[in-house]
């Protein structure tokens, strides 16, 4: 097994190598999108922070920062290595929310709704997910079986 | 339970804070202060040279020619970004072990303190009338007390999970519960042993109780704090089920838009930081 390939904050990660694994830690109100082609064994991980770029005021903006804009280059991306949209399994993490009283600060279901809001218009089911709560989530995707893991500090279950 | 005697013995086992980092910080906040007294104080220490030179020379501060003398860059960085620099590298080495009691992989304490000094210092437009110099340090230093206190912690784990999962508890009134002591406590007698400036120890000591509200940096590191912990710094363990920031917000009046906004404009100082500071590859 080789050593994981690790998907920063912000960040997009593929690999077409089996014996890979991909793996982003901590996930508070972020999301991961997971694709992972079965057959061709091919696995690609996004790891997004917010919903929407407008809010984006830099002059360059890291695209992997935002629903928006990181996860179509997430599926152009796997599309360039041969994958076709309805052979992917696609896999959602993380959308958590840090707990307050009014429960007002809800960036995580955001995010969430902002990811099926685009997969919806775009045709693609969301195969396996595992969001929201006050949890933090780290994910790993086994290339070679296309196990999604996730896992905290007590717990690990495969999705 | 812990014993006072358990907190004082475990501070002074810590390896001491360097000497002269401690006289060049405490210089920076003097009136008497001069650059050349500055760099008096620095160049007899070798290793701190070569530290700040290292990293003034880094991807954080590009410079369009290579710092090769201590003097040019304190007048290049000037003394609040010193001040920032000094602390980092003479805390650095105390965050370089797992602290299992709150994080699961070694580092991410490490991080969740440079994003939070970061964010403070960031985020210093929204008070009138700071001092900057030290924003950066209060909010690196806000939760060292954790460095000690997480042995505890993890020996307890089973009775501190089982009041904030059963109990309604947020986690710093666990700690509290179960240990008798909180992080924020502890951070204050660190802080206070080392002889550092009062508001970096009242931003470790209240950055949870909201009892000293009306200072401005506490102020920041509390919305600091939150923001991190958002962006998933340290999310692992403690830090998800805090309810001690709702003062804070409302006092900012700050919107899920603004907390979005705010990570948008921040994150990647903070990720620039974390990357020119790293600790260990997580594998």
């Amino acid at each position: 097994m080789n050593k994981p390939i690790v998907v920063s904050i912000a960040d997009m990660q593929i690999s077409d190598n089996p014996n890979d694994t991909l793996v982003t830690y901590s996930l508070g109100s972020c999301i991961a999108v997971v694709l992972y082609h079965p057959y061709i064994k091919i696995g690609g991980m996004l790891h997004v922070m917010l919903p929407d770029s407008t809010i984006d005021r830099s002059e360059i903006i890291n695209p992997f920062k935002y629903v928006d804009l990181g996860v179509p280059l997430l599926f152009k991306n796997m599309f360039k290595l041969g994958c076709k949209r309805g052979s992917l399994i696609t896999s959602i993490v993380g959308g958590s929310n840090v707990m307050d009283n009014n429960n007002f600060f809800n960036i995580g279901e955001r995010n969430y709704q902002a990811i099926r809001k685009m997969l919806w218009r775009n045709n693609v089911i969301i195969n396996k997910e595992d969001v929201g709560g006050s949890k933090s989530r780290t994910v790993r995707l086994f290339l070679e079986t296309g196990k999604v893991v996730v896992s905290n500090a007590k717990e690990e279950y495969e999705l | 339970m812990i014993t006072l005697n358990d907190i004082v013995q475990a501070i002074e086992f810590l390896p001491a804070f360097n000497k002269n980092a401690q006289k060049a910080l405490e210089l920076i906040r003097s009136d008497n202060y001069t650059n050349k007294k500055l760099a008096e104080i620095i160049k007899l220490d070798a290793s701190l040279t070569a530290n700040i030179l290292k990293v003034s020379n880094s991807a954080l501060y590009a410079k369009p020619k290579h710092v090769y003398d201590i003097s040019t860059a304190i007048s290049l960085l000037g003394k609040q970004q010193i001040f920032s620099i000094l602390s980092l590298i003479s805390t650095q080495d105390y965050f370089s072990n797992l602290f299992d009691g709150y994080e699961v992989h070694k580092g991410e304490l490490w991080e969740h303190n440079l994003s939070v000094a970061v964010l403070t210092e960031n985020l210093a437009y929204l008070e009138k009338d700071i001092d900057k110099t030290i924003l950066f340090t209060a909010g690196l230093l806000h939760d060292i007390g954790k460095i000690i206190l997480s042995i505890w912690v993890k020996k307890e784990a089973d009775r501190i999970d089982y009041l904030v999962e059963n109990e309604g508890m947020d986690f710093i009134s666990a700690e509290q519960s179960v240990l008798g002591f909180t992080h924020s406590d502890i951070g204050a007698s660190i802080l206070k042993h080392w002889n550092l400036p009062k508001e970096i120890i009242s931003s470790a000591k209240h950055h949870h109780d909201n009892k000293l509200f009306n200072d401005p940096i506490v102020r920041l590191v509390t919305l600091s704090d939150f923001l991190s912990f958002t962006m998933g710094f340290l999310a692992q363990k403690d830090n998800m089920y805090m309810k001690s920031y709702d003062q804070v917000l409302q006092y900012y009046n700050i919107k899920t838009k603004d907390v979005e906004k705010m990570i948008a404009d921040n994150i990647d100082s903070v990720l620039t930081t974390i990357n020119e500071f790293k600790l260990i590859d997580k594998g």
